[in-house]
Order: structure tokens, then C-alpha cells, then sequence
């Protein structure tokens, strides 16, 4: 049996991280383990709350699950997934362990297992993506160009003639002019977060 | 035969755009605030570009309208996007669409009666009481349960609603596969008119839908943001037909709009990766309760216009001159810090707390 263990201090059903251990459960038979990482001071009865209605609602889809709410000094933490070994996949999210980097301690050495991040996961499809596309990309700036150089300047007597004149041909032309030119200028901008570095 | 409205309506367009070019740039830059919040919090923006039109002289009716168009093409590419990204519960949506169809050409019935009868200032008056009404409710709720989140660290949306709803289960009940949820027919029509009705009327039916789709329903909130954009290309093709059948839609303003509004979605998008849950929600209460106060401003003007009471000539400027700092400096200020928080974490990828992080891991 193949053993998942997530450590996440969120939570979120709808999580890529949980996302990922799913279908990953799914594939063979697999328990997935949760681990609520939470400092002393913070312990209440809504971390074990929030364990367990994902318990529940991962219970209805037929997973295996069982859940602990662990603290974050690194003895106790490192005692109890030490405890919980061997696992066939770690999953952490985003989380900072401070004890952990304080004391120079390695999930995945400590662990030898594999260790992989919710960010990993989540610039996963980022790095499958494929580099622009500069053809593609001079057909759509030309056809916005096309958009705000002739089409805009003359909207003014389009809208009397046609798309203003209250008829069933004007509604469905406005309709079309839509989205061709969204299609056309979203993906002429597609580019900019590229551009500033905030994409890869 | 042309409404006389309409060339009314298309002469103040004409006089804002050859008198002052700024107020182009205007709508460019207001496209931008509200394409930039729209992809932080995944839906909405219009609950600013609608009023923000309306600050620029554009009466109700249109502003809506051509906000509807503008909303259609926008949701066409992020549902794509969602849909590529497994988000979607098509069926779910489909049974929100039987109701939200009604809903809309009620919604623009409506508005039309009230542009056919008391001209602009009764069609503003009519939009932003509505505007004011429902947003109040929602903006206050959204603050409470994010408040709420921040006193209790890690905590979702609350599912309180969701546990009473779940008491009133009308049959038939309806099994959604990529939601997993089993949701009553009944309910299901309802939310799909609330939706479609505030759709066509103020052009945010996000704010009626996704909530609903959360809180009643207890949809994942990605599952929710997805199925929501996939409604809104049927709604807003539904609504930008039916409002340009009335000759409203002014594509003018659906291109200026365009302009800011798609590049500002997509920073706006990758603000939702690097930027906690917590702060959204926060960014997008306090805004929308900001864009009811700015409304609240603009009201007594239309009032006075429409001869309910009087007022000075000087009370009037304080008046616009206050619901444009409300809405534009709200606008400006959180879109500042969406891109302020997204140019830091993405700076922060690549400094040594980052490489400390993966190392306490790898």
C-alpha cells in the first residue's frame, strides 16, 4: 500500500496540494495521511475542526485519510513524521519552518523520502508552457492593430448605421465585433506578464 | 427609426470623447483597475467600472449595458482558461442558466422602463439603489467572514449558510460530478434569477453566484470562480443581445474599456498565486463596500435632478467631487497594492528566504 502524507496548515479542499495527493491516491491503493503542523501556542479545537470535515468530505470520495495536528518545535515534528515513515510521497505546503531552517534540518534527508512543495506543484504546468509563439503573436497585434486603427475611428457612424439601430442585425454585429476583438486583443496582451518577469 | 434616447445618449458620448480626450484615457484606466481587481478576485470588477462610467457622465442604462458587452468577452477568455484548468461544473452551470436567462431580460425590462420614463438621472437613481442595496449586504457579509478568518488564521468561508440550507432540502435533489455537491432543483432556479437579475441590472452577478454557489451550495471556491465565468458568457451574451437590440450597447466604451481591462486581468491573475487568500477577500470587502459609499454620494444629485429636493450648486460639486475620490482613489489604491504584492512575492522568489524555505523541505 502506498502511503501519502500532505503537511499543510490550511486545509483548503480545493487546494492544488490536496488536488495532487487525490490523484494520486487514485491511481493505486493509497492512504493519505494529514499533518496540521501548529505551534503550541496556537492549538485549538478549530485545527482538529478543520482536520476533520476534510477527513469527512475525503471519507464520502472513498480515500483512506487519517489526520494529526502536530507541533512545530523540530523534535516534536521531525519524532512524529519520523514515526510515520516509510512514506511513498511528501507533500508540504506553504509553509516556513522556521525550526526546522534554524536547526539546519532537511525534510528530506531527515525523512529519506520524497519531498516536494505546493509551489513546485504549482509552477509545474508554468515550466511545461511553451515559449511565445512570435508568428502567432505579430497575427494578433496586427489584428489589434486593425481593431483600434480602423474599426475604432469609425465607431462613431457604425453605431448609427448598424449596431446602435435597434435591429436584430445590429445586436448580433455588436455581439461578433465582442468577441473577435477580445479574443484578438487578450490574446495580443497574453504577453505582458511575460514581459515584466512575472510569468515564465 | 432611432430611439431619440439613444441619440441622446450618443450625443453625450460624442461631446465627452471630441471635447476631452481624457476622459478616454479615463475608461482606459478605469479598464485597468477593474480588469486587475476582476482577476485578483476572480470575478466582479464591474461592481466598479459601472459606476465609474456613470462618474463619467455615461448614463445608467448604458454604462450597464456596454459593461455587460465588455463582461462577455472577458468571460469567454477566463472561462476558457478555468475550463483548460478543470474548474468548470458545465452541468451545474447549464441548470443556473434556465433561471438567469429569465432573470436578465427581466433585469433589462426593467431598466429600460425606468430610462423610457425618467430619463438618465431616473435610470442612475434606479441602478444605484440597487447597487447600493444588494452590494451593502454583500460587502458587509464578505467583510465579517474575512475579519473573521483573520482572527482565526487558516479558516475558510463559513458554512454556516451552508448547514441551514442543507436542513431545507427540496426534491429532487441534482448530483454535480465535478463539484461534488448534490444541490436542490429549487434552490438551483432561484440563485440562477438572483444571479441573472443582478446581472443585467448593475452587470455583477458574480457577487450574487459565486457567493451562493460557496456558501449555499459549499462548491469549492475555484470550482465556484470557474462555473461563475462560464454563466457569464451565456448571461452576458443574453444580456449584450438584448441590450443592443434597445440600441445601448455603445462599442466605443466596450473597446476603451477593453484596452486596460484584459492586460490588467492577467496581472491581476498572477496576483492570485502569490498573494494569501485572506488578503483578497479583505481587498475585495473593503472595496465593494467603498463603491457603495461613492454611489451614495452620486444618489442626491440624481434626486435633485429628478426635482425630489434641492440643492446648492456647490453641494453638488462636494457631492461628484467626493464619489469620484471614493471610487477611483479605492480603485487606484487596491489596484496599487495588488500589483505592489505581486511584484514583491514574485522579487521575494528569487531572494534567500525563498531558497531557505525549499531548503528546510528538499
Amino acid at each position: 500500500m502506498k502511503r501519502i502524507i500532505v503537511i499543510d496548515d490550511q486545509w483548503a479542499m480545493d487546494s492544488p496540494l490536496l488536488r495532487y495527493a487525490l490523484k494520486a491516491s487514485k491511481s493505486a491503493d493509497t492512504e493519505i495521511i494529514g499533518i496540521m503542523p501548529v505551534a503550541a501556542s496556537e492549538m485549538t479545537q478549530l485545527n482538529k475542526t478543520r482536520l476533520d470535515s476534510a477527513a469527512e468530505q475525503l471519507a464520502r470520495d472513498g480515500v483512506r485519510f487519517s489526520s494529526y495536528v502536530v507541533g512545530t518545535e523540530p523534535e516534536e515534528f521531525i519524532g512524529k513524521m519520523k514515526g510515520l515513515m516509510p512514506a511513498s510521497l511528501v507533500l508540504v505546503g506553504d509553509i516556513v519552518f522556521d525550526g526546522l531552517i534554524r536547526n539546519g534540518i532537511i525534510l528530506k534527508k531527515e525523512l529519506s523520502a520524497p519531498v516536494t512543495t505546493a509551489r513546485a506543484l504549482d509552477s509545474t504546468p508554468e515550466r511545461a508552457k511553451k515559449g511565445i509563439n512570435m508568428g502567432v503573436f505579430m497575427a494578433y497585434t496586427i489584428g489589434s492593430l486593425i481593431m483600434y486603427g480602423v474599426l475604432f475611428p469609425k465607431i462613431v457612424t457604425l453605431n448609427e448605421k448598424l449596431f446602435m439601430s435597434m435591429t436584430v442585425t445590429g445586436a448580433v454585429t455588436t455581439l461578433v465585433v465582442v468577441v473577435v476583438h477580445a479574443w484578438v486583443w487578450g490574446n495580443t496582451v497574453h504577453i505582458l506578464p511575460k514581459l515584466f518577469r512575472l510569468e515564465k | 427609426m432611432v430611439d431619440p434616447h439613444v441619440v441622446e445618449s450618443a450625443g453625450i458620448m460624442t461631446q465627452i470623447f471630441d471635447a476631452h480626450p481624457w476622459y478616454m484615457l479615463g475608461l482606459v484606466v478605469l479598464g485597468f483597475i477593474g480588469g486587475t481587481i476582476s482577476g485578483f478576485i476572480g470575478s466582479g470588477g464591474a461592481f466598479l467600472m459601472t459606476p465609474g462610467m456613470m462618474n463619467l457622465g455615461i448614463p445608467g442604462v448604458i454604462a450597464v449595458s456596454s459593461n455587460i458587452a465588455h463582461k462577455f468577452g472577458k468571460a469567454m477568455m477566463g472561462s476558457k482558461k478555468h475550463s483548460e484548468m478543470g474548474n468548470v461544473d458545465k452541468k451545474l452551470g447549464f441548470f443556473l442558466l434556465i433561471t438567469a436567462a429569465a432573470g436578465i431580460s427581466l433585469a433589462v425590462f426593467v431598466n429600460k422602463y425606468f430610462f423610457d420614463k425618467m430619463g438618465k438621472d431616473g435610470s442612475d437613481l434606479y441602478v444605484s439603489t440597487f447597487f447600493v442595496v444588494v452590494l451593502s449586504i454583500i460587502g458587509s457579509f464578505m467583510m465579517k467572514d474575512a475579519l473573521r478568518s483573520k482572527r482565526e488564521p487558516g479558516t475558510g468561508p463559513s458554512d454556516k449558510l451552508l448547514k441551514i440550507s442543507m436542513k431545507f432540502q427540496l426534491k429532487p435533489m441534482i448530483h454535480f460530478k465535478t463539484a461534488k455537491v448534490n444541490i436542490s432543483l429549487a434552490a438551483l432556479l432561484v440563485v440562477g434569477l438572483a444571479t441573472g437579475y443582478m446581472a443585467g441590472t448593475i452587470g455583477v452577478g458574480g457577487f450574487i453566484g459565486v457567493p451562493a454557489m460557496i456558501y449555499l451550495f459549499g462548491v469549492p471556491t475555484a470550482i465556484a470562480a470557474g462555473t461563475e465565468l462560464f454563466l457569464a458568457v451565456f448571461t452576458g451574451g443574453w444580456g449584450t443581445f438584448n441590450y443592443a437590440l434597445h440600441g445601448y450597447v455603445d462599442l466605443r466604451l466596450v473597446l476603451l474599456l477593453y484596452v486596460g481591462s484584459l492586460p490588467g486581468i492577467y496581472f491581476g491573475a498572477v496576483g492570485t498565486k502569490v498573494v494569501k487568500e485572506l488578503y483578497i477577500r479583505m481587498v475585495t470587502a473593503v472595496l465593494i463596500l467603498l463603491c457603495v459609499v461613492s454611489r451614495l454620494f452620486a444618489m442626491p444629485i440624481n434626486c435633485k435632478n429628478l426635482h425630489l429636493f434641492d440643492m446648492s450648486n456647490d453641494t453638488i460639486a462636494m457631492l461628484e467631487m467626493g464619489s469620484k475620490i471614493f471610487l477611483f482613489g479605492s480603485g487606484l489604491v487596491a489596484t496599487f497594492l495588488i500589483l505592489f504584492w505581486t511584484f514583491r512575492a514574485k522579487a521575494r522568489e528569487r531572494n534567500p528566504i525563498e531558497v531557505s524555505y525549499s531548503a528546510s523541505v528538499e
